[in-house]
């Protein structure tokens, strides 16, 4: 056996490596947490007051985008992790800056899933934007500390699910109805986690899974008891928990390389193997980046982009 | 903060490769590093008056990666992302790469830090369980079980005359 082939290996890793520090959003964060902690929960119990009230979501414009465009958006997209700008590019090949300082994408960015809302940061809120039209909901700001995000689409881009959350720990979730704007709260039972909006209803995952490495998945769909078996592929590592889709009456678990593809009673319908990276389901399959291309798993190339973009494909967003 | 500042903008790339090393995701390896960065930005004085603040903050992200859970409703790709090249590579390294990233998104961070000491840094045994704060065997035991698992996941990193 010889060590030397993986310190090579490290080294040849290392010239992988970004600039990932950024000391201004080291103090910015540091800031809004002192600011957090001085706040109290009087502030995020007030802040929740007003979100179910009634006064969200409200109309609004936007800084982004000026008009509608009336087309649709095929993806987000940065060429880089660091200093690009990130481009909402639409089914007609239109492109359209969204900033140089957004989130990198997936992130917080999201296409509906027929691509039609798209859903961006703003200040301390959340706006989903119409590009077909002229509607523009926008979130008031999160409670202290917190980020207001997207979560889950539902396969017929009617339903968004979004939750307010800080470090990973959510304090509410939020589903808003597209078709008129309105807002819920869903239920969703002590330790469990929404991962979905399934055809049958929503997709929960037990908690308890989080960071124990195992080859099944216990999920809860629509009030039944699912679990997917990756059988000789572990679904959910010691970092964390299983990298889940789900779209209509799919559940995909992502790993490294792999893809596989279940129904929502927890048979395995497809299982796709692949070199890129994987981007999400998309209407004529699940989609991938290799070498510069978004394909179907199955090897049909739908666009090309710059080589190390990265990518946010409509139908993505937190699960 | 202007000593803060300044300092990250002129170390954070050696930090970062630090953070991509131990992670081997590129998203994982900027969460790692802010997160040591707010906590560095904290009790920035102490840690400049210290003499070594490159130092102090590699050890707070070893601290950090060990003990720290990441957000998990922030991971979106928990997996290895390594980008593709611009240009085909015939060394064979960009093979080893691949695998090396993919071989960390599986392993466990006490394993991760012991491999990045022990196998990039090239430091002693003595010397990595000074820095984890732990026994020499526990040392042993982790890179013995990292050694295992890489066996497993990326053979081909442990082969003999694979550059």
């Amino acid at each position: 056996m010889s060590k030397d082939s993986l310190r090579a290996a490290y080294r040849a890793l290392e010239e992988e490596a970004g600039d990932y520090a950024d000391a201004g959003r080291a103090l910015t964060t540091l800031r809004r947490r002192r600011s957090a902690a001085a706040a109290g929960t009087a502030l995020a119990v007030l802040a929740v007051l007003v979100m179910v009230s009634g006064l969200w979501p409200t109309r609004q414009e936007s800084s982004v985008i000026a008009g509608p465009v009336h087309a649709v958006g095929r993806s987000i997209h940065t060429a880089c992790m660091h200093g690009c700008p990130t481009f909402l590019t639409y089914t007609d090949g239109r492109q359209v800056s969204l900033g140089e300082q957004t989130p990198v994408p997936p992130g917080n960015l999201t296409l509906s899933p027929d691509g039609r809302w798209l859903g961006i940061p703003v200040g301390d809120g959340f706006e989903v934007r119409d590009l077909t039209g002229d509607t523009v909901y926008r979130t008031p700001s999160a409670a202290s500390g917190e980020v207001i995000g997207p979560w889950a689409w539902s396969a017929d881009s009617r339903t968004l699910l979004l939750a307010s959350h800080a470090s990973g720990d959510v304090s509410a979730y939020y589903l808003l109805d597209l078709t008129n704007g309105r807002i819920s709260r869903p239920e969703v039972p002590k330790g469990f986690e929404p991962v979905g909006l399934s055809a049958r209803g929503p997709v929960l995952f037990e908690e308890s899974q989080y960071g124990k490495r195992a080859t099944r998945v216990r999920l809860v769909v629509a009030g039944r008891e699912t679990v997917l078996d990756g059988r000789d592929v572990e679904l959910i590592n010691q970092d964390g928990g299983p990298a889940l889709e789900v779209r209509g009456d799919r559940i995909y678990a992502r790993v490294v390389g792999k893809v596989i593809e279940f129904d929502l009673d927890g048979v395995e319908v497809s299982r796709y193997e692949f070199s890129g990276r994987a981007l999400g389901p998309g209407p004529s399959g699940y989609l991938v980046f290799t070498d510069g291309k978004v394909a179907t798993a199955s090897g049909a190339v739908l666009y090309e982009l710059p080589k190390e973009s990265l990518i946010s494909v409509p139908g993505r967003a937190r699960h | 903060m202007k000593g803060f500042q300044e300092f990250v903008t002129a170390r954070g790339h050696v930090l970062s490769r630090t953070a991509f090393l131990l992670t081997g995701d590129h998203h994982a390896a900027a969460d790692l590093l802010q997160e040591t960065l707010v906590k560095a930005a904290a009790r920035w004085r102490r840690i400049e008056a210290g003499g070594n603040p490159e130092a102090y903050l590699r050890t707070m992200m070893l601290n950090q990666l060990r003990s720290w859970r990441r957000p998990r409703r922030l991971v979106f790709w928990s997996t290895a992302e390594v980008p593709e090249r611009a240009a085909p590579d015939s060394s064979g390294h960009s093979d080893s790469r691949v695998a090396l990233a993919r071989a960390l998104s599986r392993l466990g961070p006490r394993q991760r830090a012991v491999l990045y000491l022990r196998f990039y840094e090239d430091l002693p045994e003595a010397e990595i369980a000074r820095q984890l704060q732990c026994s020499v065997g526990t040392v042993k035991r982790h890179t013995h079980d990292a050694l295992k698992r890489l066996r497993e996941l990326a053979p081909e990193l442990l082969e003999a005359g694979h550059e």
